[in-house]
């Protein structure tokens, strides 16, 4: 028989993490014969507006800087390329989060973030900093609720579990963001990266007591909740006010426990030459720069990460600031991801998920 | 002299196909083929160590072959409705000179101009617990308590034999119209009334077509992501959703490439049936 | 002619396609036994003819009866015809033998006749030994009695043809009109053939419908469409014909016209347009073969000129001038009318004219 339940030493994936360091160490030599100078910035990203705003206020300026040309690839699933790129990378940087992130730093493939290579990370309010990548903006995450049908106070992420909601709960999948929303609850519920009994216990019975549906997708959520098939489950804040927007009668509740937030920012990708990688650097320092990122939360309706961003709102972006609390409740839940370990055991993970959550 | 200038001739016109099934087609297939015989790693994705593990975990794991008989189940099921639904549909078309054709030949390639999300948000108003249907019946005295319409097999089949739609009726559409109007006469005036015509004549004549949307409505159905996650919820798990999964999120590159090729492995079968019955058509 | 029993009748058939045309009125009978060929150019309404006696097209307007019963509106199952098509119309997917045995499977006859009759008209076309193979395996000549075996196989009331011959080569053709009009003889069936071929038409069948612009133009034995034609259209169409403007000279009511033609020669010629007058126009029609040369002038003949001799090995044709206008005349290839040459006077004794309405 194959040994389905193989186990991961802890030593094992720390070595893992201690390669990525090295990878990006040794990057300048990995690829030093592919170019001298580096003219250009080659750029993986999604697209769309996000890609528009992301030029408009970082890449063009800094390409007019440093007089060189930005070369992007836009498009989903690039994180597989970069992977199968590791010997011979071909792009500067990608669009990532700190779970993505994460991964492609256990499998060397982008550059740890230092603070002696990029000064403006010492700004960074500690919730948004992570080994491979630190936030721009960030997009907080919790509750959105159907006030309307639902009228007691909405306070936990447990609210969830209620039995008056049966039916009408949804849970992000597996492949959205629901691997990472699993993880809060399994910490929630006593578990850690190596256990997740608790956290598929628990979640077992959200979906088979609660009759949880499965949400895809941003678009979907809000379809679903607008179309109120859905009235409690995990969402994004500001996709939250879009919902409402749309007509959802919903409001945004960030829960006890604290929140999540994703941070999005480009990670280096590794193994390039020493002067792109250079050039990458001082690309995502500006990145980090609080004249520019209230400029992008002008743009963009995301909060900055950059404590001095956030002290320095203007009026009309005032409804952004988050209080020291609330700030505190993003990193409460975040800090305790261990996302090596997570990452170490995600085949194992998912196919719990598959088989113990969702099946019948 | 002329016979070899004519076959580099050939050669000639078929090199640029030929390399981009080459390079588009049968060395995916075979990178695919080979990952899948590799042994999975938690960080180098994979080890280039033989094994026969990813392939024996398919067919022996009742989970993964409970979503293999899924995917050839609901696979067949589309098929089945699309040809069922198509075929009238395809002869009104070719037959008729109605004001109505054009409109009807836009309802066919309706589902292809309208993007998936557009179209997904329409069936969760269709067919949610909150949803038309539902609301309808409830209003009508019929049902005390919504239906599970939505994330059931039947939605998925539904909105898949919708959205295929064309891929059978186009087919279809083209063997009824290519075939000789003197047949069915011939039959006729020998006796046939207009049903024995179309079982004697039309049907078996329009076998190609059939075969031919059969083949492509069964290996897009077969292969399809978005809309048996989105329509089927958390019940119903195809092949093309696990293998965007494995392959994409959690990159577990061997276990993803063993089921892509299975996948491509019964589609082929699927394919090389049709070749093989439609040789028999023509001889 | 032999009085045959009237079979088919068509009383007044039209059929109106919108702004595009009209096919009729055609009044059409039929007797029993006979083979009768519509003919004419493409687009004269023949096929359409075929197809409202076959069923396949519903008539505008008139009555369709079969051995009196009216069939009007009889669909094509119920009216016991045999048809041929112009492409043979064979089933692609079916062997020769279920080809031929279809339509006696629709009549539900049994199993060890089917093989039978099968057989038996398979041999009577020709073809024994070739039941198992499929249409595309065959020659264009073997499916054409392929196509004829199935038609005939039900015995038919009547055998309708719709340019059979058409799609084989010259060499066949010819073949194929004598075995069909053997065949038909053989079995003294009732036989409608279409063509747009008068050598087909002439020489295959009792009678012949000449048909111009959706109208039988004039209807006869061969003999009478090619000696006798009523019209301008008929003389033209039915083997080569000479036609000079003239004037009526006089007429003796039963059918015997003198004519005269520019220049001033008159001319005797029989006509069925009775009511021509003194006085009036019309046309004169010579048969190019008809024509006497000779070498000095007499009583009744025309002074020409020859302007070309063409010499075709059994025939030589002659273009000569008149007074009237250009006549040709065609002889056998004999030693006497190979020496006119350009230039050369002659005297035409033209044989059986005839005087046509000028058109």
């Amino acid at each position: 028989m194959i040994d389905f339940s193989r186990q991961f030493g802890r030593r094992r994936f720390l070595q893992g993490a201690a390669g990525a360091g090295l990878a990006a160490a040794s990057g300048g030599f990995a690829g030093s014969a592919q170019a001298a100078q580096a003219t250009e910035l080659r750029i993986l990203f999604p697209g769309g507006t996000w890609k528009d705003w992301v030029d408009q206020t970082f890449v063009t300026p800094f390409a007019e800087k440093h007089k060189i040309k930005p070369v992007w690839k836009t498009g989903l699933g690039y994180e597989p390329l970069v992977i199968a790129q590791r010997s011979r990378p071909q792009w500067d940087i990608a669009h990532l989060n700190q779970n993505t992130s994460s991964q492609q730093g256990a499998l060397n493939a982008v550059v740890e973030w230092k603070e002696e290579r990029i000064p403006n990370l010492k700004g960074i309010h500690p919730s948004f900093r992570y080994q491979f990548l630190a936030g721009k903006c960030h997009t907080p995450y919790g509750l959105a609720v159907n006030t309307k049908r639902i009228k007691k106070p909405i306070t936990s992420w447990f609210d969830l579990w209620d039995p008056e909601f049966a039916g009408k709960v949804a849970f992000p999948d597996w492949i959205w963001v629901g691997e990472e929303v699993f993880h809060a609850i399994n910490i929630l519920s006593g578990g850690d990266a190596e256990n997740v009994d608790p956290g598929v216990a628990k979640m077992k019975e959200l979906f088979q007591k609660n009759k949880a549906q499965v949400i895809n997708n941003v678009e979907h959520t809000k379809q679903m909740l607008v179309a109120e098939e859905v009235w409690i489950c995990p969402y994004f804040g500001a996709r939250t006010d879009q919902a409402r927007d749309a007509g959802a009668p919903v409001e945004f509740v960030m829960p006890k426990e604290g929140g999540l937030s994703w941070i999005w920012n480009t990670a280096i990708i590794a193994g390039r030459p020493k002067e792109s990688i250079e050039l990458s650097e001082a690309f995502v320092n500006d990145t980090l720069d609080a004249q520019k990122q209230i400029a992008f939360a002008r743009l963009t309706g995301y909060p900055p990460t950059s404590i001095e961003a956030m002290k320095n709102l203007p009026p009309e972006l005032k409804k952004l600031e988050m209080s020291q609390e609330d700030l505190d409740g993003i990193g409460k839940l975040a800090r305790r991801f261990d996302y090596m370990a997570q990452f170490a055991y995600r085949d194992r993970n998912r196919e719990r998920w598959n088989k113990e959550v969702l099946g019948k | 002299m002329a016979a070899a200038a004519d076959r580099r001739f050939g050669i000639g016109l078929l090199t640029p196909i030929g390399l981009l099934y080459l390079f588009f087609l049968i060395l995916p297939i075979g990178f695919f083929l080979s990952m899948g015989f590799f042994k999975y790693d938690v960080f180098g994705l994979y080890k280039p160590e033989l094994t026969g593990e990813n392939f024996a975990r398919l067919v022996v794991d009742p989970y993964y072959l409970d979503i293999v008989a899924l995917t050839l189940k609901l696979a067949g099921l589309t098929t089945l409705f699309s040809l069922l639904l198509g075929y009238p549909l395809a002869f009104f078309l070719t037959r008729t000179r109605s004001a109505w054709r054009g409109a009807l030949m836009f309802l066919v390639v309706a589902p292809l101009t309208t993007g998936v999300i557009v179209r997904t948000y329409g069936w969760i108003v269709l067919m949610g617990a909150e949803g038309i249907v539902n609301k309808t019946l409830i209003a009508a005295g019929l049902i005390a308590r919504p239906l599970q319409i939505l994330h059931t097999e039947t939605a998925v089949v539904i909105a898949l034999v919708h959205i295929l739609m064309p891929y059978m009726v186009f087919p279809l559409i083209s063997s009824l119209a290519g075939q000789d109007p003197n047949l069915e006469r011939a039959a006729s005036t020998l006796g046939a009334s207009r049903a024995r015509c179309f079982l004697e004549v039309t049907l078996p004549l329009s076998r190609p077509g059939i075969l031919m949307g059969s083949v492509l409505v069964f290996t897009l159905s077969a292969g399809s992501v978005v809309i048996p996650q989105l329509i089927g919820g958390k019940d119903v798990q195809m092949m093309g959703q696990s293998i965007y999964e494995l392959v994409l999120h959690t990159l577990n590159w061997p276990l993803g490439s063993a089921m892509a090729s299975l996948l491509v492995l019964l589609q082929f079968s699927i394919i090389f049936v049709y070749f093989r019955s439609n040789r028999r058509v023509r001889r | 002619m032999i009085a045959r029993e009237t079979i088919l009748s068509l009383e007044g058939i039209t059929k109106r396609y919108g702004d595009a045309g009209v096919v009729g009125p055609v009044d059409l009978t039929i007797g029993k036994g006979e083979f009768l060929t519509l003919l004419g150019p493409s687009g004269c309404g023949k096929t359409t003819t075929l197809q409202i006696i076959a069923g396949l097209l519903e008539p505008t307007d008139g009555r369709v009866s079969l051995s009196g019963r009216d069939i009007t509106d009889a669909p094509p199952p119920q009216r016991d015809m045999g048809l041929v098509f112009q492409n043979y119309a064979l089933f692609p997917h079916k062997t020769i033998f279920d080809n031929v045995a279809f339509g006696l499977r629709m009549r539900k006859v049994a199993r060890t006749e089917i093989v039978d009759r099968v057989t038996e008209m398979l041999r009577i076309v020709g073809l024994p030994d070739i039941e198992r193979r499929l249409p595309d395996q065959l020659s264009g000549g073997q499916r054409q009695r392929v196509a004829l075996a199935r038609a005939l196989v039900i015995r038919p009331t009547i055998l309708l043809l719709d340019e059979p011959l058409s799609n084989l080569d010259a060499m066949l053709r010819k073949r194929m009109r004598h075995e069909i009009r053997e065949l038909q003889q053989r079995l003294g069936i009732t036989t409608i053939f279409v063509t747009h071929d008068q050598d087909e038409a002439f020489e295959m069948s009792d009678r012949v419908a000449l048909l111009d612009r959706g109208r039988i133009a004039q209807i006869g034995t061969p003999e009478e469409l090619y000696d006798a034609p009523t019209t301008r259209f008929v003389a033209e169409f039915i083997g080569d014909a000479n036609l000079i403007d003239a004037e009526v000279v006089s007429a003796d009511g039963r059918g015997l016209v003198r004519l005269r033609i520019a220049g001033g020669s008159e001319m005797l010629a029989r006509t069925s347009a009775l009511d021509l007058g003194p006085g009036q126009g019309a046309l004169l029609m010579i048969r190019p073969e008809r024509i006497e040369l000779a070498d000095a002038a007499a009583p009744g003949t025309l002074p020409a000129r020859v302007r070309q001799r063409v010499f075709s090995g059994e025939r030589i044709t002659l273009e000569l001038d008149t007074s009237g206008g250009p006549i040709t005349c065609t002889k056998p290839s004999l030693p006497q009318y190979r020496q006119l040459d350009p230039g050369m006077q002659v005297w035409l004794q033209p044989g059986d004219c005839r005087a046509l309405r000028a058109s």
